[in-house]
């Protein structure tokens, strides 16, 4: 009883304290006319005038001066919103957010104190920049990069045992992390042919390759995955693709010139009768009588039969395929459920592919598997959910210079993270 | 009501018309009612596509409500520069309140240890069995956990006094006279603490019943004020 009115009491004190002091972040002045000795950059009350924001101040790291509402390579578009500029500089915040993120604690005392203590916002930027290396140098880097994974392809299982005949569901997780920890170009979570089922403890990789028979492709193989997404017809691995690696649900494919066809348009740029359907097909692809099924499943039978050979544990049989198509009685699929003859695999409309490692490879090579990379880590450092599911879309202004180091830097996503965390706009609360 | 009944039974007819092959196949009246190949959606069903995010997997109900609260707060690249409000990780909360001297181990009803183990629910813990990540929004929920956790970790913070912690090494949280030191609010919250902090903290003891009560409190409201997102 004394615990619950402890409880409420904390609860009815802190959500006072929480819109004096959390909302508030560096413009706490509020509450006293903190004048920048805590990270704030003598930041006026919430609402005032952007004190501190009106000079451009050095970029982190000692780099030049960066733009005022955005990175170097992103600015708010110069719309002058109120919002954007009324953000406060503030690195203490900006480390405790960092670190919280990055290492999955909070940041020390001498890293608090650091920040608190520098002289200038220049020398500010400084420590943090150094504060953000050694966070990505940490171990615990490690543990929350597969963390990231996990929750990016929505399954691991870092709490509860794997059921006896399940594959390790962390596998794919723990390669991703894998990949970005070593510096590994991004698209050897696609493509990688070997040494694709990791595990990790005690702070270090063991590397190990699959053994569910596949012909490897990164994570695309990984049995966990394939577990993890099992469905009829191999459509929900379809969808796993699509969404991790592109950001963005099906339809993924639009025609310039959509026709009015049934009660909606066909907007696919495949032609209408290059997947199954018709009256005697076990599923009729080709429906237009409510909504348009090709224009997103001209895209996903053309390559959904290369995943139907894994079964619902992940494992990989050559030459028959596990998955069902949903006539009833369900019978096991057959390419022609899929496709008419004739028709061969794609990644898209004008990418064809003949198996799955050829798919990875189409995959990597979309300039928006780049940017959905990058897009991802953005949302990931600004709290703003996942990019498809919460519809959280990154406009391409905000990330675009990001994506250009990102490409030219040979894919690397954890300098890009470097980058995210560093920016101007993570610093300003 | 009549609308739910309209709603569900548009549901329903737009997936038997939708992909159609033998439209009637798992919706006939050979099927047990209410057998999971029965429902439109059912796994048997060729309707059965993967639950569509109308929802959003963090608790965002509507997308049109989320283009309307977005464009409320300005554009799309203004809204994409803003920091949102994420609640702090299950694993991070342990790893906090560990270093801060807690026993997240703790089996005994009512510890901090023992609501943390037991309240992975609440506190968004994620179902990958479910495809379902870790929740970020800082739900109600979530936050009243939360709120529990802090309340009941108070005291063995207090008790500790940060002499075990690793982030904040030599650093007491309260000083020989009662009261609390800058540095501990700091290590307690995370960030550098302002001279507010120091004053709501120590008013909030001078204002308790007893000292020990107060201290707790100011734990304890540090703590959720502080951590309430990321």
């Amino acid at each position: 009883m004394r615990r619950t009115g402890l409880t409420m009491l904390a609860v009815a004190l802190a959500s006072s304290a929480v819109a004096v002091i959390g909302c508030s972040s560096g413009s706490s002045s509020t509450l006293g006319g903190g004048t920048g000795q805590n990270g704030d950059n003598g930041g006026g009350g919430s609402g005032a005038s952007p004190a501190g924001t009106a000079t451009p101040q050095p970029g982190p790291g000692g780099t030049p001066p960066a733009s005022e509402s955005g990175d170097g390579g992103g600015a708010d578009g110069g719309n002058g919103n109120a919002i954007l500029d009324a953000r406060v500089l503030d690195y203490g915040e900006a480390l405790r957010t960092a670190s919280l993120k990055l290492v999955g604690d909070l940041p020390t005392l001498a890293q608090i104190q650091a920040i608190a203590s520098a002289a200038t916002p220049a020398a500010q930027a400084t420590a943090y920049a150094a504060d953000i290396d050694q966070m990505l140098a940490d171990p615990r880097f490690t543990t929350q990069m597969i963390q990231y994974w996990r929750d990016t392809f929505k399954t691991g299982s870092p709490y509860s045992p794997v059921a006896k005949g399940s594959p390790s569901y962390d596998t794919a997780a723990t390669f991703a992390a894998m990949v970005v920890v070593d510096d590994r170009p991004y698209t050897d979570i696609l493509t990688a042919s070997t040494g694709t089922c990791p595990t990790f403890a005690n702070g270090t990789f063991t590397t190990a390759s699959c053994t569910n028979g596949a012909p490897t492709a990164g994570v695309l193989t990984d049995p966990g995955i394939m577990s993890q997404y099992f469905e009829h017809m191999a459509f929900r691995r379809m969808r796993f693709i699509q969404e991790t690696f592109v950001c963005s649900p099906f339809p993924a494919e639009y025609s310039a010139t959509p026709e009015p066809m049934g009660q909606s348009l066909y907007t696919s740029p495949w032609d209408f009768d290059s997947i199954a359907g018709g009256p005697t097909a076990p599923i009729n692809f080709q429906d237009t009588s409510a909504v348009i099924c090709a224009n997103c499943h001209t895209t996903l039978n053309h390559m959904a039969p290369l995943f139907g050979y894994f079964d619902a544990n992940g494992k990989y049989v050559a030459g028959q395929m596990q998955v069902q198509t949903p006539v009833t009685p369900a019978v096991t699929s057959q390419l022609s459920d899929w496709l008419p003859a004739g028709q061969g695999f794609a990644w898209r409309n004008g990418t064809p592919v003949t198996d799955i490692p050829s798919l990875a490879q189409a995959i990597a090579a979309d300039p928006d598997v780049a940017t959905c990379a990058v897009n991802r880590i953005w949302d990931w450092a600004f709290s703003r959910g996942d990019i498809v599911n919460d519809l959280a879309t990154v406009p391409t202004d905000v990330t675009a210079s990001y994506v250009t180091d990102f490409t030219t830097g040979g894919l690397k996503l954890k300098a890009i993270i470097r980058e995210i965390y560093t920016s101007d706009d993570f610093v300003r609360f | 009501m009549k609308r739910i009944l309209l709603t569900s039974l548009g549901a329903t007819l737009v997936a038997l018309v939708g992909c159609q092959q033998d439209a009637s196949d798992s919706l006939t009246s050979h099927q047990e009612p209410w057998s999971q190949s029965s429902l439109a959606a059912g796994a048997g069903n060729t309707w059965n596509h993967q639950a569509q995010s109308v929802g959003g997997q963090n608790g965002i109900t509507d997308p049109t409500q989320v283009v309307l609260d977005d464009q409320a707060i300005g554009t799309p690249d203004v809204v994409a520069r803003l920091h949102g409000a994420q609640k702090l990780q299950y694993a991070t909360l342990g790893a906090i309140l560990a270093d801060l001297g807690v026993d997240m181990t703790s089996t005994t009803p009512d510890s901090a240890g023992d609501l943390y183990a037991t309240g992975q629910g609440p506190l968004g813990v994620a179902v990958y069995s479910s495809r379902v990540p870790e929740m970020i929004i800082p739900s109600t929920s979530a936050l009243a956990k939360e709120y529990d956790v802090f309340a009941a970790a108070a005291t063995e913070i207090l008790k500790s006094n940060l002499a075990t912690s690793t982030r904040c090494p030599g650093t007491q949280l309260v000083d020989s006279t009662g009261a609390f030191t800058s540095d501990g609010i700091s290590c307690l919250i995370g960030k550098p603490a302002k001279p507010d902090h120091l004053t709501l903290a120590n008013q909030l003891v001078s204002q308790a019943p007893d000292t020990a009560t107060g201290q707790q409190l100011a734990v304890a409201t540090l703590l959720a004020a502080a951590h309430t997102s990321e």
